[in-house]
């Protein structure tokens, strides 16, 4: 992607992966899911954990898995709210961005859409 | 580079970081190892790059905006330590040059002080010598004054002979007073300098072997 992914939106991508799975999940699942979506260096996902688990946006536990101990995260109510908040930053954000580039011809047609996708995060 | 030498070196790389971060580090590469499966391994350390890569996305994330100051002071305490472990490198091998090249002086100087030694030793020798001949010849003298002079007094000269009695007895006293000393010299005296002596060479010695002991 020529597009560069900043620090928050890593955050948000990784918080949105975690919530998917009601059980939790594991640093490799979450690798594999996130660069599913975008294109990332392996090493960038353990200090998005530890951060998003120092803010109280996830918790960790460990789960034994075939005689080893397997670190699973999930998303706490915490993280449940950033990630709202996350997701209405990136409609807002998002919606701007492609206004701009569909021009004042598209404009109408689009917000339609993006208002409906809008009301469903609220 | 295997999966078991990558752990070993981010171990190595981490231990600047507190225990419980790096643990929780180490244990997240372990299991992704683990869940990635060993089909995966080479692919996994190809794409984390490399152990210092990891590391640094660790320590940044720790440090944050002092990740920078933090590892420039580490980069410059170990060039540091470089520089001073040169400087003592090349100060030893001054001191050996230096040793060598004035080794004329100081062996002419080891010279020196052994053939002062040894002089002394002589002198004191011969002193020695001299007092135990100076001893017997007034025990010997002594003797034959007393001799002639109780031949004198039984022959015809009382006075002389008394005299020449005396001179004599007085001589043997003081010869007899010289085998005292010379006993308590040799029983004394030379026992001590020699224990002295021993002293002075073990003390050296156990210097140098302390020395040794502290390295």
């Amino acid at each position: 992607m020529v597009f560069g992914v900043g620090a928050a939106l890593l955050d948000a991508i990784v918080l949105a992966v975690v919530s998917k799975e009601t059980d939790g999940t594991y640093g490799y699942r979450i690798t594999q899911d996130v660069r599913g979506a975008i294109d990332i260096s392996e090493s960038t996902l353990y200090p998005v954990l530890r951060r998003l688990q120092k803010n109280r946006c996830l918790e960790a536990y460990d789960v034994e898995c075939g005689g080893r101990n397997r670190r699973y995260y999930r998303i706490t109510q915490d993280g449940v709210l950033k990630l709202d908040e996350y997701k209405k930053e990136w409609m807002d954000y998002s919606t701007k961005i492609t206004h701009l580039f569909l021009g004042e011809e598209q404009r109408h047609e689009q917000a339609g859409f993006y208002g409906t996708a809008k009301e469903a995060v609220r | 580079m295997s999966r078991q030498d990558f752990m070993e070196q981010l171990k190595r790389l981490l231990d600047d970081i507190p225990s419980n971060e790096r643990q929780d580090a180490l244990n997240y590469y372990e299991n992704y190892f683990e869940d990635a499966g060993p089909e995966n391994e080479a692919k996994i350390i190809e794409e984390l790059e490399s152990p210092e890569k990891v590391a640094a996305s660790i320590k940044k994330d720790l440090f944050g905006e002092n990740y920078e100051a933090y590892e420039f002071a580490k980069k410059q305490r170990e060039q540091e330590k470089i520089k001073e472990n040169n400087a003592k490198v090349q100060r030893n091998i001054l001191i050996v040059v230096l040793l060598i090249v004035a080794s004329p002086i100081w062996i002419g100087l080891v010279g020196g002080l052994f053939g002062v030694f040894v002089g002394l030793l002589g002198a004191i020798l011969g002193i020695g010598a001299a007092l135990i001949a100076c001893v017997a010849v007034f025990l010997v003298v002594g003797c034959i004054l007393i001799g002639i002079g109780l031949t004198k007094s039984l022959f015809g000269f009382p006075a002389i002979g008394l005299i020449v009695m005396g001179i004599g007895i007085l001589m043997l006293t003081l010869g007899i007073l010289g085998v005292l000393a010379l006993c308590w010299i040799i029983g004394k005296f030379i026992p001590w300098m020699i224990l002295g002596l021993v002293n002075l060479c073990r003390s050296l010695f156990q210097k140098g072997r302390k020395k040794e002991a502290y390295r």
